[in-house]
């Protein structure tokens, strides 16, 4: 049977489906690292950057949600294919997700330009490097097919939310400490927000990804269990 | 504030822009994943002008049916038994002439032309218009015969040309491969299948210029229904193709506009892709949502 495969014409559909999502994957990863990046060296052209690429995301979701509306009302997918068009769906969303929290996170960056007013950013540099390795890990799990890694990547969000109740105490005894700072420790602790944020995202892609590969649903099980 | 968090690297990012700048080479515009017609190619190819059919003098079958059907496209026909689909199709090659005490009002036109033209040989029309049927009907000889046999009626007789056109026909049908080495063997020794490709060869020897096909596929299985419909996505560049299908995925995979028809009247004609997934009429979206009843 393997030896007989048929070609169907609208198997390119599937695949520009998954091209698109990959695209977008790609583009989110670049998303997160640029924010990084702006947030690293207060760099405005690179924060700005951030907030116009974002279109491009919005624009994939909608495509992608488009393409799979059609495909599952002309092409009546079954099994693995429909389990694609439906991840493809489900992650394209939560990528388009990860884009929004990037913009934001460059926006704050943009306002804290020139404050030099906050002291310290506590775990946030070693936050941002866990943030982006969980991406970037999702979408290689992706484009390697690989479910057994993927599954792995939900217990590693821990410690980002960890970290980010870290910083939500740090940040607010230093306000209290110095209410003059307020307005950029705000920034901070909504900057390790949006962080932790890309991580549950990055978290529930590679749920799907599971679910593409295995056919297995992983979410709310002790397999994911984060706390 | 410094810090070192790992950056993709330089190349792959300039690589990521490029292809957003020039999204994905060769393929097509997400807005032009519907069917978009070759602006040379007639949208009325076939016209059905205010046209009623009857088989005796009281009994209607189709009512006032007014539609263009475009050249070089696969219009699908849908309905539930009895909706007069296969009987438009078959007044498009007026094989329904055959019946006694039918009759018809209005018009059909193919390429501006009446098929109703006193002028016009029944015979001549036939000869533009292949057709296939529900049930493979090879005829008791060689597969080579079957494909040549309406150029042996016309007593052609020059072998080149028969072997030419048994080639191109039986790969036209994507049946030459599966049958080159056994030409003369019976026709009634291939599946079912094969039989129904067979059927398209010996439709596509004339190079007519349309193919009707009244549910090709419905007595065959899962694979030989996926050969023939990539086979009709592949005779499309050729055909203008017509369909009766009671197989609603296959309409809407295989055509680029499809008709609806209940009780001998088109309730909706559209894009394939607006009638799967907004048709404008109640009653398409509860037949092809498998409501009706």
């Amino acid at each position: 049977m393997t030896q007989n495969i048929q070609k169907r014409f609208y198997h390119a559909e599937l695949q520009e489906l998954r091209d698109h999502l990959l695209l977008m994957a790609t583009l989110a990863i670049e998303s997160v690292s640029n924010t990084i990046q702006a947030l690293e060296s207060f760099d405005m052209d690179t924060a700005e950057r951030v907030i116009r690429d974002d279109d491009q995301l919005d624009e994939l979701e909608i495509r992608i949600d488009a393409e799979a509306t059609r495909y599952i009302s002309l092409r009546a997918p079954v099994a693995s294919d429909v389990r694609l068009v439906m991840v493809a769906m489900k992650a394209s969303h939560e990528l388009e997700r990860i884009g929004d929290e990037a913009t934001g996170i460059a926006k704050r960056v943009m306002r804290l330009v020139g404050e030099s007013r906050f002291g310290g950013t506590g775990r946030i540099k070693e936050m941002c490097a866990l943030v982006l390795a969980q991406v970037r890990d999702a979408v290689r799990c992706l484009i390697d097919q690989d479910a057994p890694r993927a599954a792995g990547i939900p217990m590693r969000d821990k410690q980002i939310d960890e970290m980010h109740k870290e910083h939500h105490i740090l940040f607010s005894d230093r306000i209290m400490d110095d209410p003059t700072k307020a307005g950029s420790l705000i920034e901070l602790i909504f900057i390790s927000k949006a962080l932790e944020r890309i991580g549950d995202h990055a978290t529930n892609i590679a749920e799907e990804i599971v679910f593409l590969y295995q056919a297995e649903d992983i979410r709310h099980t002790d397999r994911v269990k984060r706390s | 504030m410094i810090m070192t968090a790992p950056m993709p690297e330089p190349t792959a990012k300039a690589e990521t822009r490029d292809r957003v700048a020039n999204p994905l080479p060769g393929r097509v515009e997400f807005n032009a994943t519907k069917a978009v017609p070759d602006p040379s190619l007639r949208m009325d190819y076939i016209r059905v002008s205010n046209f009623n059919f009857f088989y005796d003098q009281t009994a209607q079958v189709l009512f006032d049916l007014n539609m263009d059907i475009p050249e070089r496209q696969v219009t699908a026909f849908i309905g539930p038994s009895g909706c007069g689909k296969s009987t438009l199709l078959r007044n498009i090659n007026r094989m329904n002439d055959l019946i006694d005490g039918v009759r018809h009002e209005g018009d059909i036109l193919i390429n501006g032309h009446s098929i109703y033209d006193p002028y016009l040989e029944v015979i001549s029309l036939r000869k533009r218009i292949g057709m296939v049927f529900q049930k493979s009907n090879p005829f008791p000889k060689s597969i080579y015969e079957n494909v040549i046999y309406s150029l042996r009626v016309a007593g052609r007789k020059k072998k080149s040309e028969l072997d030419d056109t048994v080639e191109r026909s039986l790969r036209g049908a994507a049946l030459w491969g599966e049958v080159k080495d056994r030409l003369h063997d019976s026709a009634f020794s291939l599946s079912g299948g094969q039989m129904q490709r067979l059927c398209i060869a010996r439709a596509i020897a004339n190079r007519p210029e349309i193919l009707l096909m009244d549910e090709p596929c419905s007595a065959l299985d899962p694979i030989a229904t996926g050969k023939i419909e990539e086979l009709i996505h592949e005779l499309k560049a050729s055909y203008t193709i017509v369909i009766v299908t009671h197989n609603m995925q296959q309409a809407a995979r295989v055509s680029d506009r499809t008709a609806f028809f209940y009780l001998g009247r088109l309730v909706e004609y559209d894009e394939t892709q607006k009638v799967f997934m907004n048709p404008a009429n109640p009653q398409t979206e509860a037949y092809v949502s498998g409501r009706f009843g």
